[in-house]
């Protein structure tokens, strides 16, 4: 597996490679400085995903991934970000990254939040989830937790790509449907799981540990 | 030199300003000069040497000439005049005056000797109004006065004692040309002191203004000073924040990777609190900046209406098993609150307190409240801890100060919290207020502003229960094109007791009722069919031309066009997913009342 890791750190590039090295010998880890060079990079080879720090100095906060991602916008982004603002969270989500892993983790927390990564889940915070939880008003219901499950396999493959940060577009593209059908699939989708829009989706994947990668 | 220059100034403008009054005075007074010269020559012509009436106007006409010159010269050139030039002129001034004086004096001898008592009499009147006038010009020095009168004055009064002339002595012209010239002394000194006093003021006005200038110069370099330092410090924050803590999350990395490769109970023990002392790093690093933060202003309040009661009880639920980990017990009793505030900071406020409370009491409880204060809620944290002496209750809000931790426990940071609880106080306005006493316990409370308007519950606040105790007999078609969401939707429905008919195409929904005698009281329909129809016109039909009850739009499309269209439409439009509380709403609303469920 290709992953693609942008982070202007040298130091925290290197110590993140050592770390995934060693949870899951099978990566290929490749780096970049910068979003120009991420991109050039992305051309040449595919990648299953990209690592993004939202901090990188020449572009910085949300600007770096909607720069990232309109250069690349079929590769799935997760960001790694030094701040763990729930509004910075959601806006980020927003702009189409598929999870979000604090730099602050203590390291059995990142290494949990890379393991989940790897495997192609949704990881947000511990305090997100929580907060849309008392938000929900509501604790988890069994209902609740199959709800991903009530999907139909095409569905379920909308729903990823989705969840991916893809526009309706390009899905019907990669799905080889029309767009109205997508649009279809999508507003179902939104009615089966119980979410209102792709960030409560995507903060409902997170928790119910729907595999989206 | 320069202290020269400064003290020589004031004295220089004043020589400046003084000659060029008397310049314009000269100026004035020499058409009446003339004039006066013309009168005396017509009405003395008969009566007096003919010779000397002639003499004497030349002579005059030759001072009166120098006079012009001399006063253009300084009109024209004094405004930059040095001090020679200036002394130059004061002079030329000073025998232009005393010349004029003194060929107004021969007079006497070139007229009156040879007149008669009108003649005397009227050169007598002329000489003394020239000394008058003269006295009466501004001069800077009494000595100068004397000098300018003299002339006249002399020649006026030895005249008048009989000098040159068989006539005695006339003492009484003498006394009047004495008081008159005491007159004109004691006029010119007090005169010259008024212009002296107004050329201090202008002066004085002028240094203002200059001070004036030169203070708010002063106060524009120090704010833009203080801008700059801002900024800087900004630039430092934002340094700080990104690139200091980046090594530190290198070090966890690393730290993670090296636990892979440790295999002995020592080393792994000796790991573990390398890995603890970096998270007490972060922390404190953390805090530091934080402070920062609220110290430079890049903290600001983003206040809104939110359910103060539900902040508090969820953040006192993050403290329970830390609480009761600790033999605490720890409860909430919170009234239902709609406050307006920011809930972001003020959670923060409370987390610090009860994270407080939770850490320095040792037994006994920690109670936290919510209650209605007229305009504003009251919320408190009482705890049963150790109590705060008086004398240390205003100290505990600085920073790094720790009450009872003289040896800094390690694990416990850098007393920043409440610092920290001080600073949103403060941004917030939170009243916040101490109550302890050593052995005592202490509470904390902060006061929160209530939000106007009344206690509306958000959406989907429907508690399940409530949700369970919905019954409805209504018969309810539905129509969606998505198996799964007539499933669950009908699942739903059927649960509540409803009648459900389930349709995939509009088509065969619309041929049911023509032809089946019971009518639903309800069709709730998508509005994109992937069909011919759309849910829209497939309700039209359904509603008004075949006799269904009503009809519902529930739409996965948020296209702003489309979904005006619906809601133009006159039925209720609910935006997917339909929750249980839109359906409640919907499904037990009365005939023709307005729909909740119409909001996106």
């Amino acid at each position: 597996m290709n992953l693609l890791l942008i982070d202007d750190h040298a130091l925290f590039r290197e110590g993140l490679r050592a770390l995934l090295g060693n949870i899951s010998p099978d990566v290929m880890v490749f780096e970049s400085a910068s979003v120009e060079g991420a991109i050039d990079e992305c051309n040449l080879t595919p990648f299953r995903m990209v690592l993004l720090d939202l901090g990188l100095s020449q572009s910085g906060g949300m600007a770096t991934l909607e720069q990232f991602r309109a250069g690349v916008p079929a590769t799935p982004v997760v960001v790694l970000s030094g701040e763990r603002d729930a509004a910075l969270i959601r806006n980020a989500i927003e702009c189409g990254a598929v999870g979000y892993i604090p730099k602050s983790h203590t390291a059995e927390q990142m290494i949990a939040a890379l393991r989940f990564v790897l495997s192609g889940g949704v990881y947000l915070p511990p305090e997100v989830l929580e907060a849309e939880r008392a938000a929900a008003g509501q604790p988890v219901s069994t209902m609740e937790r199959e709800r991903f499950q009530l999907l139909s396999p095409r569905q379920q493959q909308v729903a990823r790509l989705l969840l991916q940060g893809q526009a309706n577009k390009a899905i019907a593209r990669e799905l080889e449907l029309s767009e109205g059908t997508v649009k279809a699939h999508v507003s179902a989708i939104y009615q089966i799981i119980g979410a209102r829009n792709r960030v409560e989706a995507v903060t409902l994947a997170a928790r119910h540990g729907f595999i989206v990668m | 030199m320069a202290a020269i220059s400064e003290q020589s100034r004031p004295r220089e403008d004043e020589t400046r300003a003084l000659l060029r009054i008397i310049a314009a005075q000269s100026e004035n007074a020499n058409p009446i000069v003339a004039i006066a010269a013309v009168v005396l020559i017509y009405t003395l012509y008969n009566r007096a040497n003919h010779v000397g009436l002639w003499i004497w106007a030349g002579l005059a006409c030759v001072v009166a000439i120098w006079r012009h010159i001399v006063s253009r010269r300084i009109r024209e050139h004094s405004g930059d005049a040095d001090t020679r030039a200036l002394r130059g002129y004061e002079w030329m001034m000073l025998a232009g005056t005393a010349g004029s004086s003194f060929i107004m004096g021969s007079a006497f001898w070139l007229i009156a000797t040879s007149g008669d008592l009108y003649a005397r009499m009227i050169v007598t009147l002329i000489s003394m109004v020239h000394m008058v006038a003269v006295l009466l010009y501004l001069t800077p020095r009494a000595s100068d006065r004397v000098i300018r009168t003299i002339g006249n004055l002399g020649q006026g009064i030895l005249f008048w004692l009989g000098v040159g002339s068989a006539e005695p002595p006339h003492w009484e012209v003498v006394v009047v040309y004495g008081g008159l010239f005491w007159c004109g002394m004691v006029f010119g000194r007090e005169q010259l002191r008024q212009f002296r006093e107004s050329l201090r003021v202008r002066n004085e006005n002028a240094a203002l203004l200059e001070q004036v200038e030169a203070d708010r110069k002063v106060i524009q370099g120090a704010l833009e000073e203080a801008r700059l330092a801002n900024a800087s410090k900004s630039r430092f924050l934002a340094a700080a924040s990104h690139d200091l803590r980046q090594p530190l999350h290198a070090l966890t990395m690393f730290l993670g990777t090296l636990g892979f490769h440790v295999t002995t109970d020592d080393a792994r023990r000796l790991l573990g609190r390398v890995k603890d002392t970096v998270r007490v790093l972060e922390e404190q690093f953390n805090s530091l900046l934080d402070m920062s933060r609220f110290d430079a202003g890049a903290v600001t309040a983003n206040p809104h209406s939110f359910r103060l009661d539900s902040l508090v009880e969820k953040i006192v639920e993050e403290f329970r098993p830390q609480a009761e980990g600790k033999g605490l017990t720890i409860s909430v009793t919170a009234t239902p609150a709609l406050a307006h505030s920011d809930p972001l900071l003020l959670g923060r406020l409370l987390r610090n307190l009860i994270d407080n409370a939770v850490h320095y009491t040792t037994q006994g409880r920690i109670a936290v409240q919510v209650q209605a204060s007229g305009e504003r809620f009251t919320v408190s944290v009482h705890d049963t801890g150790p109590g705060i002496a008086p004398e240390q209750q205003a100290r505990i809000f600085d920073e790094y100060v720790q009450l009872d931790n003289p040896g800094r426990q390690r694990q416990r940071g850098v007393g920043l919290g409440l610092a920290i609880v001080k600073r949103i106080d403060q941004l917030l306005a939170l009243r916040l207020q101490l109550q302890s006493a050593l052995g005592s316990g202490s509470r904390f409370t902060v006061s929160v502003q209530a939000a106007t308007g009344s206690l509306v519950e958000p959406a989907a606040a429907a508690s399940p229960a409530e949700a369970l105790a919905f019954r409805t007999s209504a018969r309810v078609w539905i129509l969606d094109d998505d198996p799964v969401v007539l499933e669950s939707l009908g699942a739903q429905l059927q649960a509540w007791g409803a009648t459900v008919k389930a349709f995939a195409r509009p088509e065969p929904l619309l041929d049911t009722l023509r032809h089946l005698g019971v009518k639903p009281d309800w069709i709730l329909t998508d509005d994109m069919l992937g069909s011919d129809l759309s849910g829209l016109e497939t309700a039209r039909i359904a509603v008004h031309e075949l006799g269904a009850g009503r009809a519902c739009l529930i739409t996965g499309n948020t296209e702003p066009s489309r979904l005006e269209v619906l809601r133009q439409s006159g039925f209720p439009v609910i935006v997917k997913p339909a929750t249980p509380e839109q359906l409640m709403a919907l499904l037990g609303a009365k005939s023709g009342s307005r729909l909740p469920a119409t909001a996106a």
